[in-house]
């Protein structure tokens, strides 16, 4: 039998670390929906506040580490370079939030409570699509985690965007770094932003 | 994307394009068969519009691909892509 490919490697070290992903994932959500209990507890009718975790799946990660590289591929002549810990969103919660303007205060809280998590945000051309951070949950903890907030189209569209287009092989991912796509979901993102925009504009000044 | 990012891609976007290179998605490659020429998508959105007209005005070579990547492809990797890309 020939030496295992890296990714079998890394198919192995994904189930290793399962246990781990599943428990900071929930551990991540229960504490996140604590400290945003002040908010939830005092939405209003149109307000939305949602909060979601989930563990990222094995080859959605394999698939993630490779497109890292550049020309997406792994040399096979240096397996140790490689390991799924170097991945920043094994474990993530998403919280969706509408109206826009509620991300700030959840960012602020949230803040207070995850001090030493490195802050990586999604930006736009005037300002924040999302924020997003990453850290050990507990120190000593082999996985890393991420949580985003973000507005609720947007949670939203990604959410279809990766189960229709990316979902089926993941190898399609790929295709969002095409410059074409880049371009396609600016124009949706700004279009959802417009949108989300304009509602809460009505709503409030109502 | 901010606008002025949005508009240099499609500048490099149509370089690219115009110079007969398609998109490996599997590879993450602006690829032309023809002049056995890849570009790493990190390489084309770090470098300027001039630099990546200059490699692709470069001639190609006489054997194997010209992989132009921010890091050099090893061996390994170079040896893959090209049963990859044929």
């Amino acid at each position: 039998m020939g030496d295992r490919t890296i990714e079998d490697r890394l198919r192995e070290e994904y189930f290793t670390l399962l246990p781990h992903m599943r428990r900071i994932s929930g551990q991540l959500e229960t504490k996140v929906r604590y400290h945003l209990i002040p908010i939830s507890e005092r939405l209003k009718k149109y307000e939305q506040l949602v909060v979601k975790s989930r563990v990222k799946d094995c080859e959605s990660a394999l698939e993630k580490l490779r497109g890292f590289q550049e020309g997406a591929t792994f040399d096979r002549d240096r397996p140790d370079l490689y390991t799924l810990k170097s991945l920043k969103d094994l474990a993530g919660v998403r919280v969706l939030a509408f109206p826009p303007q509620r991300l700030t205060e959840i960012d602020g809280i949230l803040l207070q409570h995850f001090k030493d998590w490195e802050s990586d945000p999604v930006l736009d051309g005037d300002g924040h699509l999302a924020f997003k951070y990453s850290g050990h949950y507990q120190t000593g903890d082999q996985v890393r985690a991420e949580y985003q907030i973000v507005s609720v189209l947007t949670g939203l569209f990604w959410e279809v965007e990766h189960s229709a287009m990316y979902k089926p092989a993941t190898q399609f991912r790929g295709t969002a770094e095409s410059f074409r796509m880049k371009k396609r979901r600016a124009a949706v993102l700004n279009a959802l932003r417009a949108f989300e925009t304009e509602f809460e504009n009505l709503v409030l000044n109502e | 994307m901010p606008m002025s990012e949005s508009t240099a891609l499609d500048v490099k976007q149509r370089i690219l394009e115009e110079a007969g290179y398609k998109y490996n998605f599997d590879r993450r490659l602006y690829v032309n068969r023809k002049a056995k020429k890849a570009f790493s998508v990190a390489f084309i959105e770090d470098k300027p519009e001039s630099v990546l007209q200059d490699r692709i005005l470069q001639p190609s070579q006489e054997t194997g691909w010209k992989f132009y990547f921010n890091d050099e492809p090893s061996e390994s990797v170079r040896s893959q892509l090209e049963i990859v890309l044929g």
